[in-house]
């Protein structure tokens, strides 16, 4: 059995998706989180339950949009899953009527449906499922009410076809049954192909011009005649009516299943919105609650454990390693391998855990509350300024987690040019590897400032964004588009879903650092303790700082032109925690104490700030570029994203390192 | 000396997995990096299966949503 799941932007698919697989997919309350489709296993092993992207109606505009109408068009599924939003039924039912009109068998999952009750909407559920003439089953997705009865839905053998019928009028109609009889070769139900032909669903004809069978050009032609014939007649697009039969329908039907008590018209959303979108207080407000979330990340909570674990790692930690060591007579070779390589460089990076937690945990509560969608709309403004628009900045901020879902989720913009320049500024976000470095730098040389610091760097990397997506505007001329955001009514987080979301993100760091970062510690290790001269050379006679000591002239205008700063550098182009595992390795000297302590002597506050900055900016990450790639479509496009952070970085190091120079610091 | 030369061919041996590992699921772009890549069933290459809308098509009507 496969089951596809389809819903208009944020009404929980991909809750529900997680509710009815078992698996945590990434969930946001805002739109545009799911930007491709997604196959997961049903529970009690089903069949599988593939969750596509949200869609307002078939008729694709963005490139993530037309999923849901390739998926319809190409997989032989058994049935779909309709997760409708019940306090937007109205908007809602558009798509449901189209999916009906696929003649498949259908369930509606009516979903938020304490949302409605909350703003006053009472809606009759069986005289709904009546009057659409499928099972309509309410849920609560976030919480997982009544999700069992949609996979007990499933598990009947029989599913129910809806025979839901709309009459677009004469004209209308014949031109669906001539371009139905012409369709006579395809497989699919030929009224709702025929529908969609109407509406100009490119994704449907460019299906049916594989069919070679089909004459393409004369159902163009019945097309075009309609189109002008009801312009001339009903001084309305062929689009405008389907859209406006199908709007009287569904009002027919909503004036039957719904009753409205009446409620105060100022919500407590609203009051919030006057608040948080207000044209002067919108970003100082956003400014100061990513404040607010560094100060508890870096000085209140986060640093003070860290520090613990850093102390605890070099010190007692290191002692009882290397006592188990000296009892099973292990030889110098693989007590400095294990000592100075993997607990000097795996823990370098395990002791920001819990920074990396606290941090994950609050962004995670300002996903589920929903003020993320205010944000992209208070953005609005100084992201047209830049040449885009709010719609832009929601990729940007998934790239605050990982630069690869940020680039990804650019897909749901639908102008070309727009959504290739958010792509290329995507990698100058500050990711959560990143935040490793700043956690050093920041912890040892601006102990009391950290958050500030933070803070700066984090909105360094969105205005260097915003200057580079103006420039490039320039040279990419483009179309604007409009930005439409959808804000969700605010709510209390759901405590699982924030566990899941800061479990999930921390798993993967120290996954990470576990792995990939183990394996390269011991490369680097390697490389510090071999040499010309053999094994156990001193540090600065090895292999390392013989190869890199090539590279450090060429940073050294910046402040850090040391083999030990271009070794970090050259390994965080695998991955930017991996700048402070080998950091680590390369500054550890036995009885030394904490990282935080040596990098205070070897780096002045200047050098710091300025290598955090050429840390933030100066390249995408091994695994972020294919992901650029796949989605600018060019190698030439590629590299020139990876030359600019570089040359961008260097420029603004270099602005940052000497101009703190020439004022004294 | 035995647990030595063990120790030594387990940590490099896990070292270069991980880096091999690694290498190739960065080749492979999202799907490496996708929660769900436990439960997906989908093969890497059809992971990508995105529809690409041709600029310069002639246009039956255009596009609308409402």
């Amino acid at each position: 059995m496969e089951v596809a799941l389809l819903g208009n932007p944020n009404t929980g698919k991909t809750s529900l998706f997680n509710e009815l697989t078992g698996s945590y997919e990434y969930v946001g309350n805002w739109t545009g989180v799911t930007v491709d489709k997604k196959v997961g296993t049903l529970k009690k092993q089903m069949g599988q339950l593939i969750d596509l992207p949200g869609v307002y109606a078939l008729n694709p505009i963005s490139k993530d949009e037309g999923i849901a109408s390739q998926y319809l068009l190409e997989n032989r599924f058994t049935s779909a899953l309709n997760i409708v939003d019940a306090s937007q039924l109205s908007r809602n039912l558009h798509l449901t009527v189209q999916l009906l009109e696929f003649g498949k068998p259908l369930v509606i999952g009516l979903n938020m449906v304490d949302v409605a009750k909350s703003r006053g909407i009472a809606i009759d559920v069986n005289q709904l499922s009546e009057e659409l003439n499928v099972p309509v089953l309410p849920i609560v997705a976030r919480t997982g009410k009544g999700c069992h009865d949609i996979l007990n839905y499933f598990s009947l053998k029989n599913q129910h076809v809806s025979h839901f019928t709309i009459d677009y009028g004469e004209k209308i109609e014949k031109a669906i049954e001539n371009i139905s009889d012409l369709l006579h070769e395809e497989q699919l139900n030929h009224r709702w192909l025929a529908l969609q032909l109407l509406q100009g669903n490119r994704v449907v004809l460019d299906h049916i011009k594989i069919n070679k069978g089909i004459d393409i050009e004369r159902i163009q032609r019945i097309i075009q005649e309609l189109d002008k014939h009801i312009e001339e007649v009903e001084k309305c697009s062929l689009v405008r009516t389907i859209y406006s039969k199908r709007k009287h329908i569904i009002d027919d039907i909503l004036s039957k299943v719904i009753t409205r008590e009446k409620k105060s018209d100022l919500t407590f959303t609203d009051s919030i919105d006057s608040i948080v979108t207000n044209k002067f207080l919108g970003i100082p407000i956003f400014l100061g609650i990513m404040y607010f979330i560094f100060h508890m990340t870096f000085n209140w909570i986060g640093t003070p454990v860290s520090d613990w674990l850093d102390g605890f790692f070099s010190g007692p930690l290191s002692g009882w390693i290397g006592q188990g060591l000296q009892v099973v007579h292990a030889t110098p070779f693989i007590r400095a391998l294990v000592l100075n390589g993997l607990v000097a460089g795996v823990g370098g990076v395990i002791v920001f855990v819990p920074q990396m937690i606290v941090l994950f945990f609050f962004i995670s509560l300002i996903e589920d509350s929903g003020y993320m969608a205010r944000v992209a709309l208070v953005m609005d403004r100084i992201m047209q300024a830049a040449g885009l628009n709010g719609k832009s900045f929601i990729p940007l901020v998934i790239g605050f987690g990982c630069n690869i879902p940020g680039i990804m989720a650019a897909r749901s913009i639908e102008q070309p040019k727009e959504r290739l320049i958010t792509v290329l500024i995507t990698p100058l976000m500050s990711c959560s590897a990143r935040l490793a470095v700043y956690s050093l730098f920041a912890g040892a040389f601006f102990a009391k400032y950290q958050a500030l610091v933070v803070l700066s760097l984090y909105v360094l990397g969105i205005l260097l964004a915003l200057v580079m997506a103006k420039i490039f505007s320039l040279f990419f001329k483009h179309e604007h588009s409009v930005f439409v955001v959808e804000l969700p009514p605010y709510r209390i987080p759901n405590a699982k879903t924030l566990f899941r979301s800061t479990w999930d993100k921390s798993k993967g760091f120290v996954k990470k650092a576990t792995t990939f970062i183990l394996g390269g510690t011991v490369v680097i290790w390697l490389l510090s303790y071999a040499g010309p001269h053999g094994l156990n050379v001193d540090i600065d006679h090895s292999f390392l700082a013989l190869v890199c000591g090539y590279i450090a002239p060429l940073v050294a205008p910046l402040g850090f032109g040391t083999w030990q700063a271009a070794t970090a550098l050259v390994s965080g182009f695998l991955a930017k925690e991996a700048v402070v595992s080998t950091m680590s390795i390369v500054y550890h000297a036995p009885h030394s104490g904490t990282l935080t302590g040596v990098i205070s002597q070897a780096f002045t506050p200047l050098q710091a700030y300025t290598f955090m900055v050429f840390s933030l900016l100066y390249i995408p990450c091994l695994s972020t570029v294919p992901a650029i790639y796949k989605e600018v479509g060019t190698r030439k496009l590629t590299w020139f994203t990876v030359t600019y952070c570089v040359v961008l970085a260097y420029i603004v190091s270099l602005v940052i390192y000497q101009g703190g120079r020439l004022m004294g610091f | 000396m035995l647990f030595s030369y063990i120790f030594g061919i387990l940590i490099f041996g896990y070292a270069a997995w991980t880096i091999s590992r690694f290498i190739k699921k960065s080749k492979q772009g999202r799907c490496a990096t996708c929660a769900l890549q436990k439960a997906c069933e989908q093969k890497p290459s059809t992971c990508s299966n995105v529809v690409q809308i041709q600029k310069n098509e002639p246009q039956l009507i255009r596009n609308q949503h409402i």
